[in-house]
């Protein structure tokens, strides 16, 4: 597989080949991300589609500290943030597409889904930055100096906020435990 | 191993990525530590909470739409690579073109019209300051410009341009000059 800095060279270059394979590998990734911020999958589609056009169009001001999936990631947790900020509140797709839930019966399906739909809650009134740090690494599966790059905060922070995020969580999940 | 050190490894030991030493340990510990077991059974149920919540996939003629957008979007920000027009460097100053051109531009308009006079203010000044006779050699200079009055004309050496001339052709020249002595 051609590295990703070999790829945005031919693009420079003028190549559109490269774009197309650079398109093709990032944007399963980061439709995930998006979806899981805003909760509706044309609006990720279409933030996705954002980001990778103003990725390719100010690729000069990528300057190669980080890898171009985080720098990448960056672009598009801006445009998240933005299209949230604009649409005022989070839209909720049926969780029946969103759950992978195996064959059950009508009763423990929807307790299931009831139980995805309030832990999704809980996980959008976490703050940004710890919102993000547990959709990177559990979902994603990030190292957390990735993480520190893509929030711009130290790889101690990053670790913080998954911490904090977690702890809370959890909180929940007891809550939901007790009868 | 204590509950202090243990807790923060809960989470490797759940997605089992403990190095065997540190799981060993762990292991260890959890079997007499009712509190740390709670805390792994946590951890546990919500991981398994959070990776129910998977994200539906877009149909694949969805995917090749986002793609193609992508690249019509560049193409149209993009401006088109113009190629650069580089002029052939010029050996002599630009005012000599100019003065060439106003040169053969003079040509164009003033020979036509110097070889219509010259015959005609001959006609009327038959005799040049030497005594010769000029018009015989205008007339024939004028005469290439009319092929037709041509017809008949001895292109012999050392002949006269009048020679061979019949009297028709005779006529016709000098019908020719008085045409445009009148211009």
């Amino acid at each position: 597989m051609e590295h990703d800095a070999e790829l945005l060279e031919r693009f420079q270059r003028g190549d559109q080949t490269a774009c197309e394979t650079l398109v093709a590998r990032y944007r399963e990734p980061l439709y995930r991300l998006a979806y899981r911020w805003l909760h509706d999958q044309e609006e990720a589609l279409d933030v996705t589609q954002q980001a990778l056009v103003q990725a390719f169009l100010h690729l000069e001001q990528f300057q190669r500290r980080s890898s171009f999936k985080t720098w990448l990631y960056q672009i598009l947790l801006n445009q998240c943030k933005n299209r949230r900020r604009s649409a005022g509140r989070v839209r909720f797709e049926p969780l029946s597409e969103a759950l992978s839930a195996p064959q059950e019966d009508g009763l423990t399906s929807a307790i299931r889904m009831e139980e995805a739909l309030r832990l999704r809650r809980a996980i959008d009134s976490l703050p940004d930055a710890q919102r993000t740090t547990v959709i990177l690494r559990i979902y994603e599966e990030l190292p957390f100096d990735a993480i520190a790059l893509i929030l711009q905060c130290s790889i101690g922070t990053a670790k913080a906020n998954f911490h904090h995020a977690f702890e809370k969580l959890k909180a929940w999940c007891r809550a939901e435990q007790t009868p | 191993m204590n509950c202090q050190t243990v807790r923060p490894l809960l989470m490797d030991d759940v997605n089992t990525a403990l190095p065997a030493e540190q799981q060993a340990a762990v292991d260890a510990h959890l079997q007499g530590c009712e509190s740390c077991r709670a805390e792994r059974a946590d951890i546990e149920r919500l991981l398994t909470l959070l990776r129910a919540q998977t994200v539906p996939q877009p149909p694949a003629r969805r995917w090749a739409m986002l793609q193609y957008t992508v690249l019509a979007e560049m193409a149209r920000r993009t401006p088109p690579s113009k190629p650069i027009r580089r002029r052939a460097p010029s050996l002599l100053p630009w005012w000599t073109w100019s003065a060439a051109a106003a040169a053969l531009l003079l040509w164009l308009v003033w020979t036509p019209v110097t070889q219509r006079l010259l015959p005609h203010r001959s006609s009327s000044q038959s005799d040049s300051a030497d005594g010769s006779n000029t018009l015989g050699p205008l007339i024939a200079e004028m005469m290439t410009t009319t092929p037709s009055v041509l017809n008949g004309l001895d292109e012999g050496p050392g002949s006269s341009p009048l020679e061979g001339l019949d009297q028709l052709d005779l006529d016709e020249v000098q019908h020719v000059e008085h045409s445009l002595g009148n211009l």
